[in-house]
C-alpha cells in the first residue's frame, strides 16, 4: 500500500510551493473578490522583470543589449520584451473615437465657458514651432486626440530612450526587460531552465559593475525550492544524525537504529505521497516542518525497543494504552495547527498527522516481527539515567521547590500579561530578504507600491459598472490632488460608459458651435473646408464605442486585465491603485467604498494582518480550552495526580514564553501554535512516565524521545523561514524545560531496574 | 513639440560638440551666453490645408532655469518651459500644464533640453546625424534623427547662423514644416 501510494505520487511529480499566497487564508469575502485577487496575482506570477542600472546611460544600454542577446536561448520558455513595441499603430485605433473619448482634463476645459480654454490651447498648438503630433486641422482642429494621447501616456513608469524602456522613477539610468513565462513558474524544470541561462548572465554583468535587480514569482519559487532543499537536509539530516549518535551511545548497537528508522521512513513516505496527492504541491514550510517529524515519529519505536528490553513478551499489548494515548495527544497537538485558517498550516498538520499514523502503525505491526533479537540485558544508559534521576530533587522531598516553581510560574505569567503582540505579514514571507528588497524596489519604480490594494466595482452589466467608475473618478482625482494617492488605472479612462460618451459628444458639439467659425477664420479656411470639418465632427460624435468593439482594438490590451467579469448579469472591474497605502488614504478609500453599495475596497495585506491578529487572539482561547480539556481527560484516569502530567509542560511553556517576550518585542500567532506543540509532546512524556509506573527504561525512552524532539524542533530555530523560526524558538526551550521539570513531579516510585 | 523646441533653443546658443571636427569649428564660431532674448517670425505650413500661417513674438531663455516663447501675433500666448514642467498660458491663466515627472514624452523632451543646457552636448549627437557646411562666419547644418521615436516628431532639421542661430526649419513626418527666423538677438 505504501509503495502504491508512493508510486502514484511520483507519477504526479514532485513540486514545491513557496508562494506567500499559498500560505494565506482563502478569501472570506465574496467569490468576485477572490477572482479579482487571483487575476491580479496571476499578472505578477507569469512575469520576470529585470532592471539594469549603471552609472551612465551608455554602459547600462550596452548591458541591456548584451542581456537581451544572452536571453535568446529562453525563447521557448519565455517571451522577452526589451525594445519598444511599435505602439503608434495600436493608438491610432482610437482616432475614430476622438469626439467621444475625452480625458478628465479636457472634459473640465470643455465644460467651462463653452470650451474657450480648449480653443486657446488648440490655437497655441497650431502656432507652436512644432506640434509633436501630426496636426489634423480639418479632422481634429481642437486637437482632442492629442489630449487623449497625452493623458494615456501620463503616469507611465517608463519612457522610451533609444528604443529601450527607461524607468522614470530611478535616478540612476535604469532600463526594464520583461520575460513573460509561457509555463508554470512553480515547475522545477522551468525554474532550472530559466536560472541556467539567467544566472551566468547576471554574474557576468555584475562583475562588470552593472546592477541588475529582479522581480518575479519564479525567482521566489526557485529560491524557496532551494531553501526547502537546504533546510530539509539540514533539519532532516541533522536530527537523523543526532538520533543515530544517540542510539549508538545508548544501545551500543546499530540494529535498533534500523528498527527506529523503518517507521520514520514509512511515516515520511506516506505523508509525502498523500500530501502530494491531495494538494498537488508541497509547501516549503510543510517540507521543513515535516523534517522535524522524524524526531516525533521515532518515539513509538524507541518506547517499543526500550520496553522490549525489559519485557520481551507481549511488549505491544503492555505498551498499547500508552502508545495510543501518546498518538492521540500528538495528533491533537498537530491538529491544533489546522485550526488556523492558513492552507499552509493545514497542509503541515495533515502531513504530520499522516506521518505519525504511518509510523505508529508500522511500530504496531512490523516491529514485533522484526525484533527477533532477544537482547534483554538492562541498558547501562538506563541505569546511569536512573541514578541521575534518583539524585534529582522531587517536589515532595524538597520543601522550597514547589513554592519556587509556582513563584516562577506566576512571575512568568505576569511578564506574559505585560507582553504585547506583533502581527506582521512579514512573518509569512518565505523568501530571502535580499530578494524581497530587490523585488520591492523594482515594483516601487514601476509605481506598484508595496500594497496589493484595489477597488472592485460590480454591477448588472458593463454600462452600470462604468457609470459607477465614472462617479468614483473625481473622488480619486481629488485624493491624487491631496497627494494621498499616487495614481490609479481604471477601465472607464479608456472606455467611457455610453452615457458618458453621449455627454462627451454634446460637449464637443458645443465647442464647435462656439469656436469653430473663429478658428476656421484664423486658419483661412474656405467655406467648403469649414463645412467639411463640421460634418466630420457630426459624424464622429455619432460613433459608439461598445465594450465588444473596444476589446477588438489593439489599444485595449493594456487595460484588459482590469476586467474581472464580463458575463451577462454580472460585470465587474477593478481600479488599480498606485503607491503606498497610508492610513489616511485607506480611511478615505473605505469611506468611498462604503458610500457605494457596489464598490468594494480590497486591501489584501492589511486583511491578512488583521486575520493574523484575530487568529492570534482566538488561539489563546484554544490553548486555554486545550489545557482544560486535557486536565479533565487526565483526571478521569489519574484522579488528583493529574498535575504531575500537566504542570511540566505548563510551567515549561510559561517560563519559555516569558523569556521569549523579555528578549523580543512581541509574540505572534506562530509562537502560540508552538505552545500547542509543547503541550502535545509534553503530555506524551508525562503519560508514558505514568503508564509505565515510572520505570527507568520508560524514563530512558522518554528522555530519548525528548532529545530527539529537541533535535527536530530545535533545529527549526535555525531556519531562515520566519514561520518555522518562530515555532522552533518556542518549542526548543519549552520541551527542554518540560523534560527537566517532569522528573521533579514524578510519583514516588522506585521503578524496576531489574525485571 | 517640446522635444524639438528644446533642440531649437539649445541650438540658438551653441552647437553640440560632437566628435566631428566641423562641429567644434561651429562651436568656435558661436557664442554661449547665460541668457539670450530676441524676436522671432514664424511661418507654419499645414500640409492638410496647403496653407501657410504666420505668427511672431518674443523669446527669452535663462540657462538651466527657463525658456519663454511668447507669441504676440495673431493671438497672444505664452509657452513656459522649466526642468519640471511645460506650461501654456493665456493672459496669465494656465491653459495646460504638463509635468515631466509623469509624462514620458514631456520627460524625454525635458531630458534632452536640460542635458544640453548643462553642457551635455553629446546627447544631441546621440539623437541626430549631423551634416554641416561652413563658409567663413556663416554656417548651415542638417540634422537627421536616428531613432524612430524622434522621427515621429521631427523628420529633419535645417539650421543656419553665424555667431547666433538665424534660421531654423523643422520638417514633420506628416509634411508640415515650420520656418523660424530670429531678429534683434541680445545677450
Amino acid at each position: 500500500m505504501v509503495l502504491a501510494l508512493c508510486f502514484s505520487a511520483w507519477q504526479k511529480g514532485v513540486a514545491f510551493d513557496t508562494s506567500l499566497m499559498a500560505l494565506l487564508p482563502e478569501a472570506e469575502q465574496q467569490p468576485l473578490i477572490k477572482r479579482a485577487t487571483d487575476q491580479l496575482a496571476a499578472s505578477y506570477a507569469d512575469k520576470l522583470l529585470l532592471v539594469v542600472s549603471a552609472e551612465d546611460e551608455l554602459k547600462a544600454q550596452t548591458a541591456v543589449k548584451q542581456l537581451a542577446a544572452g536571453l535568446q536561448p529562453l525563447q521557448g520558455v519565455a517571451h522577452l520584451t526589451w525594445l519598444v513595441p511599435p505602439s503608434e499603430q495600436a493608438m491610432d485605433d482610437l482616432f475614430p473615437y476622438r469626439f467621444i473619448l475625452l480625458s478628465e482634463e479636457v472634459r473640465s476645459r470643455l465644460s467651462r465657458e463653452g470650451g474657450a480654454a480648449q480653443f486657446q490651447l488648440a490655437l497655441q498648438r497650431l502656432l507652436n514651432p512644432l506640434s509633436g503630433f501630426t496636426l489634423a486641422p480639418l479632422r481634429d482642429p481642437f486637437s482632442l486626440y492629442t489630449d487623449l494621447m497625452l493623458s494615456l501616456q501620463s503616469d507611465l513608469p517608463v519612457r522610451i530612450e533609444n528604443g529601450l524602456l527607461r524607468l522614470v522613477a530611478s535616478e540612476q539610468p535604469s532600463y526594464l526587460l520583461t520575460l513573460e513565462l509561457l509555463q508554470d513558474p512553480f515547475s522545477l524544470p522551468v525554474q532550472q531552465a530559466v536560472n541556467k541561462v539567467l544566472e551566468p548572465l547576471l554574474l557576468e554583468q555584475r562583475q562588470n559593475g552593472i546592477t541588475i535587480r529582479c522581480s518575479g514569482l519564479l525567482l521566489h519559487a526557485a529560491a524557496g525550492a532551494e531553501q526547502a532543499r537546504a533546510e530539509m537536509s539540514s533539519i532532516g539530516l541533522g536530527s537523523l544524525l543526532g538520533i543515530v549518535l544517540l542510539i549508538l551511545v545508548v544501545f551500543r548497537s546499530l540494529f535498533p537504529f534500523w528498527l527506529v528508522l523503518l517507521p520514520v521512513l514509512v511515516g515520511s513516505l506516506v505523508a509525502v505521497a498523500v500530501t502530494l496527492l491531495l494538494f498537488g504541491r508541497i509547501h516549503l514550510i510543510t517540507a521543513a516542518f515535516g523534517a522535524g517529524l522524524i524526531g516525533v515519529a521515532v518515539d513509538y519505536a524507541l518506547h517499543f525497543i526500550c520496553e522490549s528490553r525489559v519485557v520481551p513478551e507481549r511488549t505491544i499489548s503492555r505498551l498499547f494504552a500508552g502508545l495510543l494515548l501518546g498518538l492521540l495527544s500528538s495528533i491533537a497537538a498537530y491538529a491544533a495547527l489546522a485550526l488556523a485558517p492558513f492552507p499552509g498550516l493545514r497542509q503541515m498538520a495533515l502531513f504530520c498527522v499522516l506521518g505519525l499514523v504511518g509510523a505508529w502503525i508500522t511500530v504496531l505491526l512490523w516491529l514485533p516481527l522484526l525484533n527477533r533479537q532477544r537482547l534483554n540485558s538492562p541498558l547501562v544508559a538506563a541505569q546511569w539515567l536512573d541514578r541521575w534521576r534518583n539524585a534529582y530533587p522531587r517536589v515532595e522531598n524538597t520543601r522550597w521547590l514547589m513554592p519556587l516553581l509556582l513563584v516562577l510560574g506566576l512571575i512568568s505569567g505576569a511578564v506574559i500579561w505585560q507582553g504585547g503582540a506583533r502581527d506582521d505579514i512579514a512573518l509569512l514571507q518565505t523568501s530571502p530578504k535580499a530578494l524581497l528588497d530587490e523585488d520591492r524596489q523594482v515594483q516601487s519604480w514601476l509605481g506598484n507600491g508595496s500594497s496589493a490594494a484595489f477597488l472592485l466595482i460590480s454591477g448588472r452589466n458593463f454600462e452600470q459598472v462604468l457609470r459607477t467608475e465614472e462617479r468614483l473618478q473625481p473622488r480619486l482625482a481629488q485624493l491624487q490632488g491631496q497627494a494621498l494617492l499616487a495614481g490609479y488605472t481604471a477601465l472607464s479612462q479608456v472606455l467611457p460608459s455610453q452615457q458618458r460618451q453621449r455627454e462627451n459628444a454634446a460637449l464637443v458639439q458645443e465647442l464647435y458651435a462656439n469656436h469653430w467659425p473663429q478658428l476656421a477664420g484664423i486658419l483661412q479656411l474656405s467655406r467648403q473646408q469649414s463645412e467639411q470639418a463640421q460634418a466630420l465632427m457630426e459624424q464622429g460624435s455619432e460613433a459608439q464605442l461598445t465594450p465588444r468593439r473596444w476589446l477588438e482594438l489593439a489599444a485595449s490590451q493594456a487595460w484588459a486585465p482590469l476586467i474581472i467579469s464580463s458575463g451577462d448579469g454580472e460585470a465587474a472591474t477593478v481600479i488599480r491603485l498606485q503607491g503606498t497605502m497610508s492610513p489616511a488614504l485607506k480611511q478615505a478609500l473605505i469611506e468611498l467604498a462604503a458610500a457605494e453599495p457596489e464598490v468594494f475596497f480590497v486591501d489584501r495585506v492589511s486583511d491578512i494582518s488583521e486575520l493574523i491578529t484575530r487568529y492570534r487572539s482566538e488561539i489563546i482561547d484554544w490553548l486555554l480550552l486545550a489545557y482544560t480539556g486535557v486536565m479533565l481527560m487526565l483526571m478521569l484516569r489519574y484522579r488528583w495526580q493529574f498535575w504531575r502530567i500537566v504542570l511540566p509542560p505548563l510551567l515549561g511553556s510559561l517560563i519559555t514564553f516569558a523569556g521569549f517576550l523579555l528578549l523580543n518585542d512581541g509574540y505572534n500567532l506562530f509562537n502560540l501554535i508552538a505552545l500547542m506543540l509543547v503541550l502535545g509532546i509534553g503530555l506524551d512524556m508525562g503519560i508514558f512516565l505514568s503508564e509505565s509506573s515510572d520505570s527507568d527504561h520508560t524514563w530512558l525512552a522518554v528522555s530519548l524521545s525528548a532529545v530527539s524532539s529537541l533535535l527536530a524542533f530545535g533545529l527549526l530555530a535555525l531556519s531562515q523561514t520566519p514561520v518555522l523560526y518562530h515555532f522552533g524558538i518556542i518549542v526548543l526551550p519549552g520541551l527542554a524545560l518540560t523534560w527537566l521539570l517532569a522528573p521533579l513531579m514524578r510519583a514516588p516510585s522506585t521503578g524496576e531496574t531489574k525485571q | 513639440m517640446m522635444r524639438v523646441l528644446v533642440l531649437l533653443f539649445s541650438l540658438l546658443a551653441v552647437l553640440p560638440t560632437a566628435a566631428l571636427a566641423d562641429l567644434r569649428e561651429l562651436e568656435a564660431l558661436m557664442e554661449s551666453p547665460a541668457s539670450l532674448s530676441g524676436r522671432f517670425e514664424q511661418v507654419k505650413y499645414l500640409a492638410a490645408l496647403d496653407t501657410e500661417i504666420a505668427s511672431s513674438g518674443r523669446f527669452a531663455y535663462e540657462r538651466d532655469s527657463e525658456i519663454r516663447w511668447q507669441t504676440l501675433e495673431p493671438i497672444e500666448n505664452m509657452l513656459r518651459l522649466t526642468p519640471a514642467r511645460i506650461t501654456s498660458e493665456q493672459a496669465g491663466t494656465v491653459l495646460s500644464q504638463l509635468e515631466t515627472r509623469n509624462n514620458p514624452v514631456v520627460a524625454l523632451f525635458s531630458d534632452i533640453f536640460f542635458g544640453v543646457m548643462t553642457a551635455r552636448w553629446s546627447t544631441l549627437a546621440e539623437h541626430f546625424d549631423m551634416q554641416t557646411r561652413i563658409a567663413e562666419s556663416h554656417w548651415q547644418a542638417t540634422l537627421m534623427p536616428k531613432a524612430s521615436e524622434v522621427q515621429q516628431v521631427v523628420s529633419k532639421v535645417e539650421l543656419q547662423g553665424d555667431r547666433y542661430m538665424r534660421q531654423i526649419v523643422l520638417h514633420e513626418a506628416g509634411g508640415d514644416w515650420t520656418r523660424i527666423r530670429f531678429y534683434d538677438i541680445q545677450q
